[in-house]
């Protein structure tokens, strides 16, 4: 009866875990969604008011940055540093999946990222803040639809685990 | 200050395949002076005076026939390492014609010019790249400091010279020996010839008590380093605009003594000038220093007092 209770209390508490993990993966990438364009934004203003050349903002930004995009911005400024990759582009590619690997972003994420990375370093200025202003936009609409999105969501994420597991319970019981 | 050979960091910003070229071949550096990229040409680097084309296997030889050419891709892939990925970083530059590198090497580049309204905007299809490799003469001013300071008064200088008579050089030299004797300057850098920054650092050794105001135009660089930095002496290369001659009664009114250059072979070209006949007369540098090109090296001529007297 003792081993009966122990492993029900222990399916309940883990379908609930599952549940609560989903929707905790989902506040973290709107979280870090938010750290990103922050940063950003810091960019933009470097290069806006600085004229910082790309290795130089992003050295910047992984300076300032604390949280999961750090190793992002450190290893995309010393991969342009190392002057061995023919574009921006190419750079930001050799540095991105292992970046970030241990962010919650998803592919769209990445995709809009991959995107951005390809406008950057080409001719003026001006193509470097519409390049820096697009993706803010792009990633201002994605955040907006995720957090009309996130509450109804977490919350059916955590009911359907705690209820998958009463479920479980009475199937197994 | 130099922190690697000038090889090293002009290798650096090749494209790969030219880098493993060159970083196969041995060159005195201290002798190299040019670099020379163009589409479809051959590499040409220049040692004391003598050029020379790079072949493959990265030797160096006479015969065109063995020259490595260059390709385009090549080029463009060497002014994304130039610019660091970013030429809009470096408009002014461009607009200019050239940027400066790690340890004060400066690559002059052509290609074709994009104008507005009569005013250069931009350069595009760059596809000439002329790498010029700094090399600093310390104490070339040993022989014309006695003339310029005496006990501790500086004295308004110009130095005239036809281009290429190290009249620069002879400037950085001046710049540095005062610095280090104890004087304030400021040195007004238009075109990143004296101090030849680099994000902002001096690669040339400009003196302890040295500030640089990097790529300003003259005028205005020259009223804000008096404002702002209260420099003893000002050092501005190159002056020849109705503006900088304003700007240069306005440092002297402040008190602060000039040091500065001017494009002419000789004394009496400069009189021939309108711009310069005035400032002559009116006896506001106290002494020229006269270069010529003798063997393709900068020496000095003659040195003349306010009044235009020859005194060396």
């Amino acid at each position: 009866m003792l081993i009966k209770m122990l492993g029900s209390v222990a399916v309940l508490v883990s379908c609930s875990g599952i549940g609560l993990w989903y929707g905790n993966t989902l506040t973290m990438r709107i979280q870090q969604l938010k750290e990103l364009r922050a940063e950003v934004l810091l960019i933009r203003g470097d290069i806006r008011y600085r004229r910082s050349s790309l290795p130089e903002a992003f050295a910047e930004a992984a300076i300032r940055s604390k949280g999961m995009f750090q190793p992002l911005f450190r290893g995309i400024s010393e991969a342009l540093a190392a002057c061995v990759w023919e574009s921006f582009e190419e750079a930001y590619r050799s540095v991105a999946e292992t970046a970030l690997r241990e962010t919650d972003l998803k592919r769209q994420d990445e995709q809009l990222l991959a995107q951005f990375a390809k406008m950057l370093g080409q001719m003026d200025a001006d193509m470097q803040l519409n390049a820096l202003d697009w993706y803010l936009e792009q990633s201002e609409q994605v955040l907006q639809g995720l957090t009309a999105e996130a509450e109804g969501k977490v919350r059916l994420g955590r009911s359907l685990g705690i209820l998958s597991g009463i479920f479980l319970l009475v199937v197994l019981l | 200050m130099q922190a690697s050979g000038p090889m090293d960091t002009v290798a650096r910003i090749l494209s790969v395949k030219l880098r493993g070229m060159l970083r196969g071949c041995e060159v005195d550096e201290k002798k190299l002076q040019e670099l020379r990229l163009r589409v479809g040409a051959p590499v040409i680097l220049v040692i004391a005076g003598v050029e020379w084309y790079l072949t493959e296997k990265g030797k160096l030889t006479t015969q065109l026939s063995e020259a490595y050419r260059v390709d385009k891709n090549e080029v463009k892939e060497t002014m994304e390492y130039i610019s660091n990925y970013s030429l809009y970083a470096f408009e002014e530059e461009v607009r200019q014609g050239f940027l400066t590198l790690s340890g004060g090497h400066r690559v002059g580049l052509g290609g074709r010019v994009l104008s507005e309204n009569g005013h250069i905007r931009g350069m595009k299809y760059i596809s000439f790249l002329n790498i010029r490799f700094a090399h600093q003469i310390k104490g070339c001013a040993d022989s014309v400091l006695p003339y310029i300071m005496q006990e501790k008064k500086i004295m308004h200088t110009l130095i005239v010279s036809p281009p290429g008579g190290g009249k620069t050089t002879l400037l950085r030299d001046l710049v540095r020996q005062l610095s280090n004797r104890g004087y304030t300057i400021g040195v007004v850098d238009e075109r990143a010839e004296i101090a030849a920054c680099y994000l902002g650092v001096p690669q040339n050794d400009v003196g302890i008590r040295t500030d640089v105001l990097d790529c300003c135009p003259k005028a205005e660089g020259m009223q804000m380093l008096i404002r702002s930095m209260a420099p003893q002496i000002l050092a501005v290369d190159e002056i020849g605009q109705e503006a900088d001659v304003q700007a240069v009664h306005y440092a002297i009114g402040c008190g602060c003594k000039l040091i500065a250059t001017v494009h002419a072979a000789s004394y009496e070209e400069l009189e021939a000038k309108p711009l310069w006949r005035e400032l002559l007369q009116a006896q506001i540098f106290e002494r020229y220093i006269l270069l010529e090109k003798r063997n393709g090296i900068g020496k000095v001529r003659e040195i003349r007092d306010s009044k235009g007297i020859v005194i060396c």
